[in-house]
């Protein structure tokens, strides 16, 4: 049943999606065209350099806009469908198929999270294509992992090696679907309230961040502490193992509730 | 034989509203039967737990001897009072949902009631009237074949000519060994084909009797009954 439920979450999900996605593309290969065409009529007429000067400010601004409305869109219409789909009027179809609580929470994980991917490969292929970043993709796939190592506050650059960058990419998708994972959890536990099942799906949405910032927080000291006492340096220890393990202790937990919420709290009202 | 379905001090609260008092009930196969009540009398919660939409706040609920879950989801065939469907689907590919997901449903039949009542597969849902969208509920919940048909208020929202319709392809489409329970206050329509009613008032169930007994007994229609039992 898992298969059938992601073909018709594919379905449900496309339609919007691949349009959004395909004007992802347009809208860099014409934002590369206005480039090109300034570059080019620079030492032309004076006149024909101000409308083109002009018309590639439009086009960078609409490429602007059209990712972050892509992006942002996407990612909306993601947690919408996972809303309306589950907890509204479509919930009284999909809970009352012959289907498994755990098919229903992985068809649409698995799908939204490929979307996703998907979505961040495009921009960050679009942004390569658009600027013509410097060297090949590989160096800058790798500086973009660098950067995300720093943000996981990795010191030593020349601990990336091969395997730490298969990590990291691991760490960062595990990340992602545990973020993904927040959101069921955060919209299912809205679900028990009595009223208003919306704000209390974003009360506790914003009640899990805090959580889990104070969590990280705390661990950051005690790890600081310990580190100190055995004169050794932190910021090895926040490498992307510590994402992985925190991601998937996040995505267990995130997953259950979601589960449990489903399967013995449902409140179809 | 036993009960299709068995409520055994079934409560179900909300918040502090209680919605279902300590229920008993047993509703035995093959017969059509009437759950009636006013508006906020419990049926569609009654419903909602046999469906396992909603989870009892105490007693428990069996269908076909067990409590709802995967197995139970096979055996009902469930029309909601809302429209369940995605509006920017097209008839044909509910169709196929359907198909996907219920070995019971069977396609032809499906397409032959479509047909008799003039509704163009190709159409999406978002295109088609209220009524017409509860017409293809009613015939994809009904082209099931199904050990227990739910269905809630299905006839509330269509014109007097479409309900006439909706009854009969609900009495010639049912399996004969089948249970229909079928919820509503349009009494006077639906009469003629119940086999049996449950009244309901407040979450108790305050009557459960034949159609023809309570004709015979009490010498007045179910739905002259009805009016004076519920009188407000």
């Amino acid at each position: 049943m898992l298969g059938k439920l992601m073909k018709y979450e594919w379905k449900a999900t496309w339609k919007l999606l691949v349009p959004a996605y395909a004007w992802v593309v347009v809208s860099t290969v014409l934002t590369c065209i206005a480039i090109r065409t300034d570059e080019w009529s620079s030492g032309l007429l004076e006149q024909a350099e101000v409308w083109s000067g002009m018309f590639m400010v439009l086009m960078i601004m609409l490429y602007g806009f059209s990712m972050m409305a892509a992006m942002a869109g996407g990612l909306i219409f993601l947690i919408y469908r996972f809303y309306t789909s589950v907890y509204g009027d479509q919930g009284y179809l999909l809970h009352t198929l012959p289907v498994d609580k755990h098919h229903i929470i992985l068809s649409k994980l698995i799908v939204s999270f490929l979307w996703i991917v998907a979505g961040v490969a495009l921009l960050y292929s679009s942004l390569i294509f658009l600027f013509q970043m410097e060297g090949d993709f590989a160096v800058t796939f790798r500086e973009f992992l660098m950067w995300r190592q720093e943000m996981f506050l990795l010191y030593d650059e020349e601990k990336l090696s091969a395997f730490a960058v298969v990590m990291t990419v691991i760490a960062i998708l595990v990340e992602l679907l545990s973020k993904m994972l927040k959101v069921a959890a955060a919209i299912s536990l809205g679900q028990l309230s009595a009223n208003h099942k919306l704000l209390s799906s974003i009360g506790f949405y914003f009640a899990i961040h805090i959580v889990q910032n104070i969590i990280r927080t705390l661990f950051i000291v005690l790890l600081t502490v310990v580190m100190e006492a055995v004169d050794s340096e932190p910021g090895v220890v926040f490498s992307w193992s510590t994402t992985l393990i925190s991601g998937l202790i996040y995505c267990v937990v995130f997953y259950l509730v979601t589960w449990y919420v489903m399967e013995k709290k449902l409140n179809l009202e | 034989m036993e009960p299709i379905v068995q409520c055994i001090g079934l409560t179900k609260t909300y918040g502090a509203k209680l919605a279902l008092n300590q229920i008993y009930l047993n509703l035995e196969r093959g017969r059509i039967i009437g759950l009636l009540g006013p508006n906020g009398s419990g049926k569609t919660t009654l419903i909602k737990l046999m469906n396992g939409l909603l989870k009892p706040t105490a007693g428990d609920i069996l269908v076909g001897g067990v409590r709802p879950g995967i197995e139970t989801k096979y055996r009902i065939s469930y029309l909601p009072e809302r429209t369940y469907l995605a509006h920017d689907m097209k008839v044909m590919e509910i169709v196929e949902y359907f198909r996907d997901f219920y070995p019971d449903f069977q396609v032809e039949r499906a397409y032959d009631m479509l047909a008799r009542l003039q509704i163009q597969p190709y159409e999406r849902l978002k295109n088609l009237s209220k009524g017409t969208k509860e017409k293809v509920q009613l015939i994809l919940v009904m082209s099931r074949n199904a050990d227990l048909y739910v269905l809630d208020e299905p006839i509330a929202g269509v014109d007097p000519a479409a309900r006439d319709y909706i009854l009969h392809t609900i009495v010639s489409n049912y399996n004969r060994n089948a249970t229909v329970l079928l919820s509503t206050h349009l009494i006077a329509d639906v009469e003629n084909i119940l086999d049996e009613v449950v009244f309901i008032r407040q979450g108790h169930i305050i009557l459960q009797a034949g159609a023809e007994q309570i004709r015979r007994n009490e010498g007045k229609s179910v739905d002259r009954f009805f009016r004076e039992v519920f009188v407000c």
